[in-house]
């Protein structure tokens, strides 16, 4: 990858992964790292980014290779204030721009909230499928390719996820 | 109730966050710092004593149109040494000629010395040399041309025992470099030194694509043989690295094996998921090897049965879903591998996973009929 493809591959993928780094490691500055190591093992490794075999899969696949092999290295740093800092932005950041009365938005920001927070205390085999589906909108075959199980895996922890979510959002769906 | 979860987590999931303009202005300037670097490095190899180029040079005698760019390569100190090979094989792959030029391994060997991301050093390396030409004779294109890298390659060392698709350049650290000279493009590989496994056979694979390419190469599971897959009608060249089999290190390699297996698998992830399935997988895989029918029908519940006929080769190939998220399988069952069975017909071989849950295990099993098809039925075994 040279300067040329390695600012292409910023300017369209950037948004992505870094929603996915964001994501899994839950911290701001570690997404930071994380991010910025995925670009640079990407032209570490050399590989001339082929546009008509997917970077965005490939980059997302080194990003969470990395945080595998770094939970499990780190694992003992806890990044506690950086965590909750990053989910409240999170959570006020990701409402869409739709005209609702105040209270409509309160009631539709505090469901996002507890979506978002049922979602991340998931175990990361269901998490990281359900980000990479919902948020990434991969496909159950891109998804396969990216954590390297078989496509049946992927559609049966995707089930259970959200087997999982909707006993833990129970309340609030029956609300809906 | 589906329809309702997945709306929710499409609302509250589709938000995109933007990186700092500062991020990534700070990564194109890391890359363009480390090439510049690099760069300042391969102007001073050039400047290398032309007696000691005409060295090099007679190591390659034999390949004049190959060898002519050599010096300008980083390493060529280092294949002066007495531990370079050279090879100088060529094997010619559908529009390409591929010519493995040499081989080096060892600490310490360029002043090219790469880190990896954590910024640890990665000075026991293995440097590869090759060359791919258009064989016909036709200019590759230069690396500022819009065509450079339209058709990618992969040049991997890869190991006799150990599956390509798991332990190839990319998993061993890997990177090359790469230039164009008079049409003739040279790429120097290098990842860990694979010189440790010189007991067993090492192969240099160059084949088209940027990963590795499980289509054009076959891995014979029992005996750990690579070999190129005549059918593939890609690039699929194949060397074997001359390694001096007194350079193996069986401690070393198996010391090696451990930390990239760890690393491959992300061992702790990989932990939490399989404790409680396999106990259950391995508890039901001894339990169902006697079963007969009778068995399977009071012991568990039918979930699927399909019936499917021979390939041309006498394979079944098989891929179901049950539900619409629910299990999947997928897969060939070779003639081979059912064909030891008992009284009732029911391959010996039953195939065991776990399910969505820690109570829940899969198995599948197979009956040869005597019209040549085959029956898969797969049953839901759930621990009480």
């Amino acid at each position: 990858m040279n300067k040329v493809q390695l600012e292409q591959c910023i300017y369209e993928y950037g948004k992505d992964i870094y929603t996915f780094c964001t994501q899994i490691t839950g911290s701001r500055q570690e997404a930071e790292d994380l991010y910025q190591d995925t670009f640079l093992k990407a032209v570490e490794l050399g590989e001339r980014i082929d546009y008509n075999q997917n970077p965005r899969s490939y980059l997302i696949s080194v990003a969470l290779r990395i945080w595998k092999n770094r939970k499990r290295k780190f694992a003992w740093r806890q990044r506690i204030a950086g965590t909750c800092a990053l989910a409240e932005e999170i959570e006020t950041g990701g409402m869409s721009g739709e005209e609702n009365s105040v209270e409509n938005t309160i009631l539709k920001q505090e469901l996002e909230i507890q979506v978002k927070n049922a979602v991340k205390n998931l175990n990361p085999k269901y998490r990281i499928p359900v980000y990479l589906y919902y948020t990434l909108q991969l496909s159950v075959e891109e998804i396969a390719k990216i954590m390297k199980i078989p496509q049946g895996t992927v559609k049966s922890r995707l089930y259970k996820a959200r087997t999982l979510l909707k006993k833990e959002l129970e309340v609030v769906l029956d609300e809906t | 109730m589906k329809h309702e979860i997945d709306h929710l987590l499409k609302d509250a999931l589709s938000y995109k966050e933007e990186p700092d303009d500062r991020l990534n202005q700070r990564i194109i300037k890391t890359v363009q710092q480390k090439e510049r670097a690099h760069m300042d490095k391969n102007s001073n190899r050039i400047r290398v004593p032309a007696a000691a180029l005409l060295a090099v040079l007679v190591i390659f005698a034999g390949s004049a149109t190959v060898y002519a760019a050599w010096k300008y390569l980083t390493l060529a100190e280092a294949f002066r040494g007495e531990d370079a090979v050279a090879v100088n094989e060529v094997q010619e792959c559908g529009k390409y000629r591929i010519t493995l030029l040499g081989i080096v391994s060892g600490k310490n060997l360029s002043q090219y010395i790469s880190t990896d991301y954590a910024g640890n050093l990665q000075d026991n390396r293995t440097y590869v040399v090759t060359a791919i030409e258009n064989a016909d004779g036709t200019k590759r294109p230069d690396t500022s041309d819009d065509d450079y890298g339209k058709d990618p390659f992969l040049v991997s060392p890869l190991i006799q025992g150990l599956n390509p698709k798991d332990y190839n350049i990319i998993t061993m650290n890997g990177s090359y470099f790469e230039m164009v000279e008079d049409g003739i493009q040279y790429r120097i590989a290098e990842c860990d030194n694979v010189e440790m496994f010189a007991d067993r056979e090492v192969y240099l694979c160059v084949s088209d694509g940027n990963f590795y390419n499980i289509e054009a190469y076959q891995y014979d599971e029992n005996s750990g043989v690579i070999s190129r897959n005549e059918s593939y009608q890609g690039v699929n060249a194949l060397f074997t690295l001359p390694f001096d089999q007194e350079k193996a290190d069986k401690q070393v390699a198996e010391e090696y094996l451990k930390t990239l297996q760890s690393e491959l698998s992300g061992q702790e992830a990989k932990e939490e998921e399989s404790i409680s399935e396999e106990s259950l997988c391995n508890k039901v895989s001894k339990e169902v090897s006697e079963w007969k029918l009778a068995d399977f029908n009071e012991k568990t519940k039918l979930i699927t049965e399909i019936e499917i006929a021979p390939n041309a080769k006498g394979a079944f190939e098989y891929d179901y879903t049950i539900g619409e998220n629910g299990m999947g399988s997928s897969g060939t069952i070779m003639p081979e591998f059912i064909s030891e069975r008992d009284e009732e017909g029911l391959a010996k071989v039953r195939s065991v996973r776990s399910g969505d849950d820690e109570d829940t295990a899969y198995i599948e099993t197979y009956t040869l009929q005597d019209n040549g098809r085959l029956i898969l039925r797969t049953y839901q075994y759930t621990e009480r």
